[in-house]
């Protein structure tokens, strides 16, 4: 039997036989797993708080045949301000199931990992929720091997230099006039949105609340991201 | 392991209980083939009757027998005093501490875009009707302080409060009988918001 001390996010719970919980945790070292919270609903458990949605959780965890069980959790680090705010709470529940459709169990992902936990800290602490979720969504495709071209053309490479060009979900990122194809779904992008993206892109925690983008910039690239993740994962998607 | 088909369906009709393994599945059919033969039909015939008579009360959509249910029928009860719960489990929960003399409304479940489940599928537009013809003037909303239902609490609140109720959440806190060196920050964090003057 195999007992592991590792540090995780909880992703999403739900119930499981009488008074238990099935989670779905991020953790450091062993990667996206499923863990078993035996007595986690009860009212006494002493893990109960710690194993909450977000939290981020030292976990004690022993390992059975098919999944994991959680033996311990000590809380490290809780964002009390999502919990009494439906729009914070929205958009850390966006990140959790994006995070959860896009990270394969039993893989690492640190950097994934840490812009969770980036993003989380993030929300908690008051920065406008729509720039943590598209810089997060940026993230999180280029964390997970789908980072969206946006310095030269997808198809030929001719590099960008402003023009109105196209987005390519197929393609896998921006594609000039003369490569878009005459069928098929492209999304007109401008510019300002490209330097939008690509701020959002290389936008590092500290820097983020000080992005400053106008909020049509914002929403286009939501619409874009929309298509795109959906894309990625097989069916369509609603960001917030 | 072997069993004779009538045993063997008999097993899996129970392993598709909520919480039954199969293990436990095996272990019950083995002890009702053992008891009595009498004691295992009043089994069969209770759950019959209680499919049978059981029925979602239409004012509230707890489990009753009669429609309305007892508890919406009654008078004594405090009619301007509604309480909005996540199922008819929680009913009984609330029920058995003897303090609440109110009306209740029954979500059956909570919001939760992750699974998919949205307004429409829970019973808030029978809530939002019931509230234009009785008369309430208070509503608690007492669903799991999970994020689930702390989602479904701002929702609610959300709708409820432009209608001009008074719309009041159940506290959160340390649990009777529990250290405050076990709680987690958030438990303390509400403990601390919700403290109240000693009398």
């Amino acid at each position: 039997m195999k007992f592991y001390l590792d540090e995780g996010i909880v992703l999403k719970g739900s119930d499981f036989g009488e008074g238990h919980r099935l989670l779905t945790i991020i953790t450091k070292e062993l990667g996206k797993i499923k863990a078993v919270a035996y007595g986690a609903k009860k009212v006494k458990s002493k893990k109960r708080g710690a194993l909450l949605e977000f939290s981020r959780t030292n976990i004690y965890l022993r390992q059975s045949n098919d999944y994991f069980i959680v033996e311990q959790a000590e809380g490290r680090e809780y964002f009390p301000n999502l919990y009494g705010n439906k729009e914070l709470l929205d958009a850390a529940g966006q990140i959790a199931w994006l995070t959860d459709r896009f990270w394969p169990l039993g893989q690492l992902n640190p950097k994934l990992y840490n812009w969770v936990l980036y993003s989380l800290r993030l929300l908690n602490s008051g920065v406008w929720p729509r720039i943590v979720l598209r810089n997060f969504e940026l993230k999180l495709l280029a964390f997970t091997g789908f980072r969206p071209i946006t310095t030269h053309c997808a198809v030929c490479r001719k590099p960008y230099r402003g023009e109105v060009w196209y987005f390519g979900a197929g393609e896998g990122g921006i594609v000039c006039p003369s490569c878009r194809p005459e069928e098929g779904i492209y999304f007109e992008i401008f510019p300002e949105v490209v330097k939008g993206m690509n701020a959002l892109l290389l936008a590092s925690p500290e820097k983020l609340p000080e992005l400053l983008l106008d909020e049509r910039v914002v929403d286009r690239v939501r619409t874009i991201l929309e298509y795109f993740l959906g894309y990625q994962i097989g069916e369509p998607i609603r960001l917030i | 392991m072997y069993f004779a088909e009538p045993v063997a369906k008999l097993i899996e009709h129970l392993g598709k209980l909520p919480g039954i393994g199969p293990k436990t599945a095996q272990k019950l059919a083995l002890y009702l083939l053992e008891i009595p033969e009498e004691e295992a039909r009043a089994l069969a015939e209770a759950i019959i009757t209680a499919r049978k008579n059981t029925k979602y009360c239409s004012v509230c959509f707890n489990l009753t027998d009669t429609d309305p249910c007892a508890i919406c029928q009654n008078p004594g009860r405090n009619h301007r005093l509604l309480m909005v719960v996540e199922e008819p489990k929680d009913v009984a929960a609330m029920e058995r501490t003897g303090s609440f003399n109110g009306i209740y409304h029954v979500l059956h479940g909570v919001l939760s875009p992750i699974k998919g489940i949205g307004p429409e599928d829970l019973k808030v537009r029978e809530l939002l009707l019931r509230l234009s013809r009785e008369p309430v003037e208070e509503i608690i909303i007492a669903t799991n302080p999970t994020v689930e239902g702390e989602a479904t609490a701002m929702y609610l609140a959300s709708l409820l409060k432009p209608l001009n109720f008074k719309v009041t959440r159940i506290a959160h806190g340390l649990p009777v009988g529990s250290d405050i060196e076990y709680a987690d920050e958030l438990t303390i964090r509400k403990a601390l918001e919700g403290r109240r003057v000693l009398e």
